[in-house]
Parts: structure tokens; C-alpha cells; sequence
């Protein structure tokens, strides 16, 4: 069985500093688009808690943009890995709509789409992604994960309300509750 | 010191050497090289190379031959003609009979040798020419040859000492088999195995050691001396390098091949060219158009205990493949079977798909029959005219499978376009088919989770039975007056006309969202 690298989120270490979208802009020279946001959303069990998620493209499984894309623009690569070739995109937007983590952004200044590379070129060299590379507090980072795995990946248990029918391919490290310690005596 | 012919013969690759009678045992030593067959007598030891097609012609003639093998004298002749040698059968019976060596070398080179007067040794540097003249001439010729020029049988044995293959006058092989029998019985006892050498027979073990890991096993008969031995020291070395490098170009292969499987179902290749000459390689002819499917097995335990059970399912199929007579490609990925079927029948996109069901049914129905306790789905891509497109196909197939489980419950193939809504729901971005289906649905749900009632199950039920109230409610298991009492209730909770095709249309793609956005 083959593994692939996924990024891996720790929910109890985000802090919603956005570093890593502004890392990843700062590398691609980036303007008004984000290949990665944060997101923040109320925990389903616990209302007052609420989870921050580092999110790009998810480098999923069964990628639903490599059918969806007219000029077959997208490929999945033996590491895993969606790359995106915009030297033949036309800009139609058909994987903007399909992807259900918004990660293809339609690029103004280009009039192509964009989307996370997984910083490929570093990870050739044997680099970690610059948004991994630049995570303050180490929430983000990369694994390498079996493709069975994946495929049994639930993500609802981690309380995050993300599709899973393309089988998106990270790793999320749960919520942890705090824990209160008494002093004896 | 002199040198004999069978240490000259030892120095020269054996791939070179092709045996036409079998060389005596005792060494043979020569002072003379003589190049041409004359009407006298050779007068000291003599060996004859022949390098012309005519000189070799005259060993056909009765009254050459007979002064040839009459001759003391002649000590061994060396043919150094690339080409096919013409000898008749009968004369060289003639010579064997009368034990004269007859060997062709087939690089004209190498017949320097025989000049030489110092002791010669084998040379390493030459091992890769060797090696390579070893594969492209085969090993089993070679064994064949040796086999005639050392007089012995071979028997080739695998781990478990079973007879792999065998070779050798008809006689000795039947003497070699009978020791076979006993060695097995009594090859953990090594007294009682050399008793077994000694008295009953004539042949003896030699182990050879493929990288440490494998050891097969040549039998060859136990009186051989030296030089002989020697030479079947040669014939195990070269065969142990054979294997270890077809072994390892078979491992190489496989990557190779599950590198381009890879690329052929994820990746696009730069053109199309280079994936229909990658295919090739394969023996796969990719320049056609395919349809894709996925085959998704859920095996039983019964089945989960052999190792091997997806590829006995391949082999199953492979076998049907020649009675469905279609051009079919088979390979197993990520725990699922891909099966590529060829179309480039002109037709219409209705008659393409109902060709591909077809076959997808007969399939599945063998798989089925074969092994009832496995549960088997199969997945149909598009059809698309350029083969490029497999790895979109690939991916629809998936989506197909998926989608297609949650949907049609008792169906076993799904076809991408049978996916109708589903399909173009995975077009929309997902709020906005989250906001639908929440508008449609939600006093529902509410319901649902509060007070256990069931209600968006029970509309599923009712849109797959296509509203026939019995249907439903034999899918449900509730009485067909229960049926129509929650779905009044579901028709005040939604305020939606279940009898109206338009109002109940938009409520049917509002629960077909509801379940697929929960995969």
C-alpha cells in the first residue's frame, strides 16, 4: 500500500495568527488571493469552544477538480501531491465551483486559477512546505499517511463540518479538554 | 607444462561453446595445431581448427572421416564458424562413437587460446559478457550442451526440492529420478543419504546459492572428475548471477509498471504519444478509447485469510475475459481491481454505456457466483474518445462507486451518468447545497433527532421506490398505513404537495444532497 503526504493539523495549537496564510503569500507573491486561510468554527459539542483550522487544498484522494477541469489540468502525483498546471487553464472556474474547500482561487491578476502546490519544489529538495516551515506555534505540519487511512479518515470526529466524499487527505489532530488538577491536602 | 584442451575450453566463455560430441574424461593434451584436413596422417598430438565452411564439409565425407577417426593422433577438432555448421548426423554419431571432442566456438577470437602454451586462467573482467551471452543464449541450452559434453544428467530442483526441469540422455534421467526419490526421503539424513549415493546410485547435490536467499539445487552425476566438476562450478555460478538478475529486473519491472499505473490513473502525461508507447511496454494498446472501471470487493473473513485474494479475483476474470471475447486490461489498485475496456466501435453514447453495463454485469454475476460470501461493487467512468482522459474516468468511477453505495442501495454497478442530480451537484459549491437542503429539510432533521421519527429516511425510501406505497414500506418494514401517516406528517413539516412533480422535485434533489454531502 502506497502513503502519501498530508498535512497535519493540531486543532489544540492554532491560534488564529495566520502566519502561515501570510508565509505562503509572502513566497508566491500573492495579492488578493489566499492559497491557505484559517477558519474558525464553533465546536458542535462545546458551543463557548471554538476550533481554528489552517486550511488549503487538501490534496485529496479522489480529487474532484482532476474530473471536473475541461483542459485536465490537474494532477495527483505518486507522493500524493494535487499539482495544478496553469499554463493551460482558460480560467472557466468549474473547479472553483466543485471544490467543496474553496481551495482553487481564481487569480485576477493571471486570469487562471491558483491553487496550494504543496510548495512541491521544496519538498523535492527535501524542504517542509513555507507555511509548515513558518508556523509559530507548530500546529501545522506534514506526515506521511498511509492511502488506507485516509480512506477510512473521519473527519466528523474531529467536530469539523468538511466533506469527506473526495476523500481529502490530512490528518487532524482532535480537541483535546482541559484538564484541571487539584492540589492534594 | 602442457596445457589440455578441457582447462583451454574452461577459459573461454561457455555461451561460445557448443558441444557436438561429448569430451572424453581424461585430459587431453595436444602439441600440434593443424588448420586444414589432409589426405596424411597428423604426426604428433594434433588438434584440428577448422575456420571455413568447405575444410568443415570434408568431415562429411566417409573416407575423411574414417582416416580422421582412425588417426591416434587427432586429439579434439575446434569448428570456429559463427554460422550453422554443416555436419551430417551420421558422421558426427561417427565421431562421438570413436570419442572424438567436436566443439564449435562461435567467436572466431577466441580460438587464440588454443595457441597459447602457458597455463591460461579464467579471466573475471569477462563476467558481464558472459553473464549477457548466458541470458540471450539461454541457460537451458547451455545446461543442454553441458549436459552432452560432460555426459550426465542435470536436474534442476527448487527450494522444496521439486523437479523444476531436467535434462540428459533418456536412460540417466530415469536413474537420476529414482535418486530424486530416495534424496528427498533421506536428505535431512546426510549418513544415510551418502549410503544412498554409495550403493543404490550414481549422482550428486550441488546447492545453488541465488543471493543468499534462494538455494535451488542441481543434480549431476557423482563421477565427474576435476575438470569437470569445474565446469559445472562455471554452469551453477553463472546460473545463480542469471536468476539473481532476472529476479531483480523482474522487481524492476514491477515498479516500473506500478509507477506508470499510477501515472496512468492520476497524472496526465505530457502527450499522448508517450502514454501509448509507455502502454506498449505492457503489451497494452492504449491508442484506442477505454471505458474505466473500478471494482470494489468486500471480502469475507474466509477470504481475508489468503494473502492472495485479489489476485486469484484477477485471475478469475482474466480467465472469463477470453469467453466475454473483448479486449479487456486488468491490474489490481489500492485494494481495488481497474479493468480498462477497449470500445472504438462507432455507436451511440446510449449503446456504448448499455455495452459497458453488459459487461460489467457478467462480470460481476462471476465474481459472484465464484465467491458468494464477498459483496462486489463496480464503478463506470465516462467513456471518453481519447485515451488521455483515463485518469478523469478513473476519478468518476470513484465518485460513481461512492456516490452510487449511499444512493441505489440494491444496486451492485453504477455508471457516472446514472448519477443524473448527483452528478451535477458535485458542480455547486457546497454552501449553497447546504443552504438548500437545510431550507427543505431542517423541521424534518429536527424531528428526526428529537423524537426518533425517521422521516428523511423514509423519504429517501419513497423517492427510491419511485413513491409505490407497498414498496416502501416493505423497505422500511412499517405497515403501508404507518407509510402514509408520516408522509401526511412530512408534508405539513415541509408544507410540500408530495403529489405535485414540481414541489416534489425540489424536495427529492434536497434529500439527495442531505445524503450525499453526509459521506
Amino acid at each position: 500500500m502506497t502513503a502519501h503526504i498530508v498535512f497535519s493539523i493540531d486543532l489544540n495549537r492554532c491560534i488564529n495568527c495566520k502566519t502561515c496564510e501570510m508565509a505562503c503569500n509572502d513566497h508566491y507573491g500573492l495579492m488578493g488571493i489566499h492559497r491557505r486561510n484559517v477558519f474558525t468554527y464553533e465546536s458542535e459539542s462545546d458551543e463557548k469552544q471554538r476550533l481554528h483550522v489552517s486550511m488549503s487544498c487538501n490534496h485529496c484522494l479522489n480529487p474532484v477538480c482532476v474530473y471536473i477541469c475541461p483542459e485536465n489540468n490537474f494532477q495527483k502525483r505518486g507522493d500524493g501531491i494535487v499539482i495544478h498546471e496553469p499554463s493551460r487553464c482558460k480560467g472557466c472556474k468549474l473547479c472553483i465551483n466543485a471544490c467543496p474547500f474553496h481551495a482553487p482561487k481564481f487569480n485576477p491578476k493571471t486570469n487562471r486559477v491558483d491553487k496550494c502546490n504543496f510548495c512541491v519544489e521544496r519538498i523535492d529538495q527535501g524542504l517542509r512546505p513555507i507555511c509548515v516551515e513558518n508556523c509559530t506555534t507548530g500546529a501545522l505540519s506534514i506526515m506521511m499517511l498511509d492511502t488506507n487511512e485516509i480512506e477510512s479518515n473521519s473527519l466528523k470526529s474531529a467536530e469539523l463540518p468538511i466533506a469527506g466524499y473526495t476523500k481529502p487527505s490530512i490528518n487532524i489532530l482532535k480537541k483535546q479538554q482541559g484538564y484541571t488538577f487539584f492540589r492534594e491536602g | 607444462m602442457k596445457v589440455s584442451l578441457q582447462d583451454l575450453l574452461y577459459c573461454i566463455p561457455l555461451y561460445q561453446l557448443t558441444f557436438l560430441t561429448s569430451l572424453p574424461k581424461n585430459q587431453v593434451y595436444y602439441d600440434n595445431i593443424a588448420t586444414s584436413i589432409e589426405d596424411k596422417r597428423f604426426e604428433s598430438p594434433t588438434l584440428l581448427v577448422i575456420q571455413s565452411s568447405e575444410e568443415c564439409l570434408k568431415l562429411n565425407q566417409k573416407e575423411r572421416a574414417h582416416q580422421l577417426i582412425q588417426d591416434h593422433h587427432l586429439m579434439g577438432i575446434i569448428i570456429g564458424i559463427h554460422t550453422t555448421i554443416p555436419i551430417l548426423d551420421e558422421a558426427l554419431s561417427l565421431f562421438q562413437q570413436c570419442r572424438v571432442p567436436i566443439i564449435q566456438v562461435e567467436n572466431a577470437s577466441a580460438l587464440t587460446i588454443f595457441q597459447q602454451k602457458n597455463n591460461p586462467h579464467y579471466s573475471f573482467c569477462q563476467i558481464s559478457m558472459e553473464l549477457n551471452g548466458f541470458m540471450n543464449k539461454g541457460f537451458m541450452n547451455i545446461a543442454a550442451g553441458l549436459s552432452l559434453a560432460l555426459e550426465t544428467p542435470f536436474l534442476y530442483l527448487n527450494e522444496h526440492d521439486e523437479l523444476l526441469w531436467q535434462v540428459g540422455p533418456e536412460a540417466e534421467l530415469q536413474k537420476a529420478l529414482c535418486f530424486l526419490k530416495l534424496y528427498k526421503k533421506f536428505r535431512n539424513n546426510a549418513l544415510q543419504a551418502r549410503s544412498v549415493n554409495d550403493e543404490a546410485h550414481s549422482f550428486e547435490a550441488y546447492p545453488i546459492n541465488i543471493a543468499g536467499q534462494i538455494s535451488l539445487t542441481l543434480i549431476a552425476s557423482v563421477h565427474l572428475v576435476d575438470w569437470q566438476k569445474k565446469m559445472i562450478d562455471k554452469l551453477i555460478g553463472l546460473t545463480a548471477l542469471f536468476f539473481q538478475t532476472e529476479e531483480m529486473f523482474r522487481e524492476q519491472q514491477e515498479r516500473f509498471k506500478e509507477h506508470f499505473l499510477y501515472d496512468l490513473l492520476y497524472h496526465k502525461f505530457e502527450s499522448k504519444k508517450v502514454m501509448v508507447t509507455q502502454g506498449k511496454v505492457w503489451g497494452w494498446n492504449l491508442e484506442k478509447p477505454h471505458h474505466l472501471f473500478v471494482i470494489n470487493v468486500h471480502p469475507s473473513n474466509d477470504v481475508m485469510e489468503n494473502m492472495e485474494w485479489l489476485d486469484e479475483m484477477i485471475v478469475h476474470i482474466e480467465t472469463e475475459k477470453q469467453e466475454l471475447n473483448e479486449n479487456i486490461i486488468i491490474f489490481p489498485f489500492q485494494d481495488q481491481i481497474v479493468m480498462l475496456l477497449e470500445d472504438s466501435l462507432p455507436r451511440s453514447q446510449s449503446e456504448r454505456k448499455g455495452a459497458a453495463l453488459e459487461i460489467a454485469g457478467q462480470i460481476e454475476k462471476g465474481l459472484t457466483s465464484k465467491w458468494p460470501d464477498c459483496q462486489f461493487w463496480i464503478g463506470i467512468g465516462k467513456w471518453y474518445q481519447d485515451s488521455i482522459n483515463l485518469n478523469k474516468s478513473y476519478q468518476e468511477a470513484k465518485i460513481a462507486l461512492q456516490f452510487g453505495q449511499v444512493w441505489f442501495e440494491k444496486k451492485r454497478i453504477f455508471h457516472m451518468s446514472d448519477l443524473g442530480l448527483l452528478y451535477l451537484l458535485t458542480h455547486v459549491h457546497r454552501e449553497i447545497l447546504y443552504d438548500y437542503s437545510k431550507e427543505y429539510l431542517s423541521s424534518l432533521i429536527e424531528s428526526d433527532e428529537e423524537n426518533g421519527t425517521e422521516y428523511v429516511k423514509t423519504l429517501k425510501a419513497f423517492i427510491q421506490h419511485q413513491g409505490i406505497i407497498t414498496d416502501v414500506s416493505e423497505a422500511l418494514f412499517v405497515h403501508p398505513n404507518t407509510l402514509r401517516n408520516r408522509l401526511k406528517k412530512i408534508e405539513n413539516l415541509t408544507g410540500v404537495d408530495l403529489q405535485k412533480p414540481e414541489e416534489f422535485m425540489n424536495l427529492m434533489t434536497a434529500v439527495k444532497i442531505h445524503f450525499s454531502m453526509s459521506l
